[in-house]
């Protein structure tokens, strides 16, 4: 199933983008929880990064005015492409791990426009595609070069010498 | 039955201030994301919602939700919740909680809601282990896994609970699986809409103590077959598919267990005749 | 001036603190074993967040080289890997000005609940030094910083932080070396006592209560154990499951305590010693049964590690509130026996003397033990081996006619076939019956089987267990279970030559010993009760089933909050002037 007009993509690229930033506010949420506070302000920086694309979006193209359920998404994946995945979260999350989930968020919204600009059926669609695939990469090198500047995370940060606590 | 309102309410509406303390990555964060949503679509105002559990990490939800809410004892959830919905049939009340709390020590009471079909929406969040108390196995736990009080595993084999659910007479009986937030909020939904007792079964990782299940997400697939009436075929079907199937499984035509309340004709005082000598 | 009891001058307390898997609990843990090899006593707990997992942690040790049981009034020594959430242990953490106050994160402010007590503050920056020694662990450095100041041998440190990383290998043994050189490096600028000679390498035993507990029932013969986890017991559990199957035994997991409480009166009957082991909720679901045992006469043990009540209440924290539950909660007029250890040591001794008590009686047997004896791990004098004479009476050679299961004998107690025993076959049963075990409704068969189970269980020659009496002073303190730590400390500080006071601290604390305790008053003027609970409910049995003198005084209040020595000692210099 593909995106076959342009109030259907630009919903989905208004979702993608809300997505993202309400998904970083959950896991700084998460972060601060367990005192990580580092990867929690981490977080939060992301959301108002993604809150900021999802605004110049609406700037750019008009706001999203056409009303999705959520079965009407056609992400050919279990959520959002933008949006980490809950599961990948970790107490001990160290900062490097989480920029690389950040990336791999950018990659998978990158190919996400990518292959609508090959598949979708008519050329306006797929020259939209391929400008928000374009932004996309923008984002993917952004966070590259980010990821440069990080130190490497600690071997085994994960580990953690104390057994859970039982309530 | 429900209050009209002037501009829609949303999913963060249904969301109480309270930050959970799960562990990062628990599957139960999404579970919480889901169940707002679809509140949010039921147009019911969160306070004509009741949501009621037992004990667990999964059952720490209520406080989460900006419903009414009882945090219960372990394992009663579901007759608390029944007399609720029972005395009180105007509001929309669901059940959450654990599969410790469910399927062992609430074992019992989750096979007479099921046959009482009291018009509940039962949500469990089956991580197999008892998270809270530090990682044994629960009635869903595969037999080999190895724990400090199960040494070498159980060898028990594990209990199903859908299959058991069609037996005793649940109306609606659904997988869904916590990675699938769009998904597990549509069937929730569903189950929601659907009278009578509907159980959703959702595969709910716990990363503390099972981390291996953070994989369930490339196990999970929707089912290949779609809904049906039929109990049996229902059965069949749970029994003997490989527990990563995910959809609506049943939806029965039971008619919920709902007495009439009688408009008051009588009070105590009329019944005194009856202690004439 | 008042006087400082041998414990306070050789004690010294140290806190360490930290979140986010900070690995504090490890750290601390190391610590108390460093100090009982070294030869001290001691003494840890622990406290948390609500989290599972990244939660705030404060670890608690105490050590000295007199007998620990109390954590000490103050903290000498903190060392703080950060300070986020330290407000959660505000009613526990104890800052003096003599505190030192090492933080282990340069430039934080520590909060008021530290801050205001101006204590000395030192700075060490872990996480520089961890930068610059790859591998090494902020925790191992705390460590090392702590047992330097302390003055316990490194070579110590060292072994114990390389057996607990064999398993990851060299690299992290030899990373866990140099992070405790690092941290003795650190602590040599240190302006700090570090602890009074000890008496070298006495045995001792690191054991936590709950260990202790299933330790003292298996020496007791328990075998068989089927339980459903619950904290703070679950400890029990998981010392037991493997013991068990090495020791020819079986713990099983039940689904609820319903079918805990039932698969061990089956064992129970089929022969074998049982426990269960749980915390109040359990218990409160176990009470329908335990009457069943009541009536079957069958001997068992259920353990309550009794936690914050009522209902889910506070897990992790103790409370002296089950008292009632215990004793007056069966349905019927039930007697069986409920007992209470006072120290982590005297889990295992009491459990085991449970176990005697139990199927020597053939009675249930409630031992109530708590989260504070439980959960906390402490450095002890190795306990004394003990072997109680008497076992379960059972039939060999029952004789199919006239073999009576129920016979109301002289003790009570009459032999028990264990299914197998050819002509021994009987019925055991809820119902009321005769001594045959048929059912009957009779009033004079009633009647003798309630005298029967009544007999067994207050004639029976409990010894000088059922209390522990310290001091003969003319001011009696009367208390029990965990509440009994704090006020030994308290007595030795305000009365250390024993003259003024008097400790009863009750072990048996159902069937009630009346004459004993009388005995024990002997002289006495003056009785003051102390507990852990809001009710006080111990007073109250005190008064419903003891001789107490109308006049006797109360401190009782609720948890979470542990006493304290001073607390107590304030008190009864109160009371005493
Ligand atoms: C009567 C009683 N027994 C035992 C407990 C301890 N307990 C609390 S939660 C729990 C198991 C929770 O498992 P589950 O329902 O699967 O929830 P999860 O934590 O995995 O979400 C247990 C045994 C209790 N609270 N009450
Ligand atoms: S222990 Fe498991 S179930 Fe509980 S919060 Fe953590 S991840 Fe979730
Ligand atoms: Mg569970």
């Amino acid at each position: 199933m593909t995106i076959t007009d342009v109030a259907t993509l630009l919903a989905h690229a208004h979702a993608m983008e809300q997505e993202a930033a309400e998904r970083y506010e959950e896991l700084a949420a998460q972060m601060y929880a367990v005192n990580n506070s580092k990867i929690g302000d981490l977080f939060t920086k992301l959301a108002e990064i993604e809150a900021k694309h999802a605004a110049q979006l609406s700037l750019e193209h008009g706001a999203a005015n056409l009303a999705l359920t959520a079965s009407d998404y056609k992400w050919n994946s279990l959520e959002s492409p933008e949006a980490i995945p809950i599961g990948e979260m970790h107490y001990l999350l160290p900062e490097r791990r989480a920029m690389t989930l950040a990336l791999a968020a950018e990659h998978r919204a990158l190919a996400f426009y990518e292959r609508l600009a090959d598949d979708a059926p008519n050329e306006k669609l797929r020259a939209m595609a391929a400008e928000f695939a374009a932004d996309e990469a923008t984002h993917v090198r952004i966070v590259q070069a980010w990821l440069l500047r990080l130190e490497a995370d600690v071997e085994n940060w994960h580990e953690d010498m104390d057994p859970p606590v039982s309530l | 039955m429900s209050t009209e309102t002037a501009c829609p309410l949303t999913a963060r509406d249904y969301k109480s201030e309270l930050k959970p303390v799960w562990c990062p990555g628990c599957g139960d964060f999404s579970v919480l994301m889901a169940i707002t949503k679809a509140l949010a679509e039921t147009g019911r105002r969160p306070e004509e919602i009741a949501v009621i559990s037992g004990i667990g990490c999964s059952s720490r939800l209520p406080a989460y939700t900006n419903c009414y809410g009882f945090h219960g004892v372990h394992g009663r959830a579901l007759p608390l919740a029944a007399g609720l919905k029972l005395s009180r049939p105007d509001l929309l009340v669901i059940a959450a909680g654990g599969d410790g709390d469910g399927y062992s020590i609430g074992g019992n009471h989750f096979l007479h809601a099921c046959r009482r079909n009291v018009d509940l929406t039962y949500i469990v969040m089956d991580n197999q282990v008892y998270g809270m108390t530090k990682g044994q196995p629960s009635p869903t736990t595969p037999p080999e896994w190895d724990s400090a009080l199960a040494p070498g595993g159980t060898g028990l084999r594990p209990f199903h609970p859908l299959v058991i659910a069609l037996a005793a007479g649940a109306n609606f009986v659904a997988r869904s699986f916590s990675g699938d937030p769009a998904n597990t909020a549509q069937l929730v939904l569903e189950a929601i809409r659907h009278p009578g007792f509907s159980l959703i079964e959702i595969l709910s990782p716990c990363v503390t103590f099972r981390p291996e299940d953070r994989n369930w997400a490339k196990r999970v697939h929707p089912a290949a077959v779609d809904e049906t009436q039929d109990r049996a075929r229902a059965a069949r079907r749970v029994l003997t598919d490989d527990g990563f199937n995910t959809g609506i499984l049943f939806r029965g035509d039971r008619p919920p267990y709902q007495p009439p309340y009688n408009p008051a004709e009588a009070g105590p005082v009329d019944f005194e005749v009856e202690f004439r000598p | 001036m008042k006087e400082i009891s041998e414990f306070q001058r050789k004690a010294c307390t140290i806190a360490m603190l930290g979140s986010g898997g900070a690995g504090v609990m490890t750290a601390a843990e190391i610590l108390l074993r460093a100090a009982g090899r070294a030869g001290y006593y001691g003494l840890m707990t622990k406290s948390f967040g609500p989290q599972i997992r990244g939660g705030e942690a404060a670890a608690f040790v105490t050590l000295s080289t007199a007998p620990v049981d109390i954590q000490g009034d103050q903290v000498d020594l903190l060392f703080a890997m950060d300070w986020q959430n330290t407000e959660r242990f505000a009613g526990e953490l104890h800052i003096s000005s003599d505190t030192l106050v090492i933080s282990g994160l340069p430039g934080a402010e520590p909060p008021a609940i530290v801050a205001g007590h101006q204590p000395t503050l030192v700075e060490v920056n872990l996480k520089a030094m961890t930068r610059s020694h790859k591998g090494t662990r902020p925790n191992m450095v705390a460590l090392g910083v702590v047992a330097g100041a302390l003055g316990l041998a490194q070579e110590t440190v060292n072994d114990l932080v390389n057996e607990r990383l064999t398993a990851k290998g060299e690299d992290a043994m030899a990373h866990g070396t140099a992070a405790i050189e690092l941290g003795y490096g650190e602590a040599e600028d240190l302006d700090f006592d570090p602890l009074p000679a000890s008496d070298g390498d006495t045995p001792r035993w690191i054991i936590s209560g709950n260990q202790a507990a299933g330790y003292g029932a298996m020496r007791g013969g328990v075998r068989f154990a089927a339980a459903y986890p619950i904290t703070p017991a679950t400890e029990i559990l998981e010392w037991l499951a493997p013991r068990l199957q090495k020791a020819g035994g079986l713990l099983v997991q039940a689904e609820d305590e319903l079918a805990s409480i039932n698969m061990i009166i089956g064992g129970a009957f089929g022969g074998a010693a049982v426990l269960t082991a749980t915390s109040g909720p359990g218990l409160a679901l176990m009470s329908e049964s335990i009457g069943l045992a009541v009536a079957a006469e069958i001997p068992l043990l259920v353990i309550d590690v009794m936690r914050g009540g009522p209902s889910t209440g506070i897990p992790t924290k103790s409370e002296q509130s089950d008292l009632n539950i215990a004793v007056y909660g069966l349905h019927g007029d039930a007697p069986h026996v409920v007992t209470a250890p006072n120290s982590i040591p005297d889990c295992l001794f009491t459990a085991q003397w449970s176990t005697h008590l139990a199927e020597s009686m053939q009675v249930p047997v409630i031992m109530l033990s708590d989260q504070s004896f439980g959960q906390a791990l402490g450095i002890v004098d190795r306990p004394a081996e003990l072997a109680f004479a008497t076992r379960r009476q059972v039939a060999t050679t029952p004789a199919a006619a006239d073999y009576q299961r129920y016979a109301a004998t002289l003790s009570g107690v009459s032999p028990m076939a264990i299914p197998g025993t050819p002509g021994g076959q009987y019925i055991a049963d809820g119902l009321e019956h005769t001594e045959t075990g048929t059912p009957s409704s009779g009033v004079a068969d009633h009647n003798k089987q309630l005298e029967k189970r009544l007999t067994k269980v207050v004639d029976f020659d409990y010894g000088n267990h059922w209390a522990e009496i310290e001091g003969s002073g003319p001011a009696a303190i009367i208390t029990w279970g965990s509440t009994t730590g704090p006020v030994r400390q308290a007595m030795q500080r305000i009365d250390p030559h024993g003259e003024r006071l008097r400790l009863i601290s009750l072990r048996l604390i159902s069937p009630a010993q009346p004459d004993r305790l009388a005995k024990a008053l002997a002289g006495c003027g003056r009785i003051m009760v102390i507990e852990q609970s809001q009710m006080a409910q111990f007073f109250g049995h005190l008064k419903a089933q003891f001789d107490l003198p109308i006049h006797a005084d109360l401190y009782a209040r609720p948890g979470p909050q542990p006493f304290r020595a001073d607390e107590i000692a304030a008190k009864l210099e109160d009371w005493l002037s």
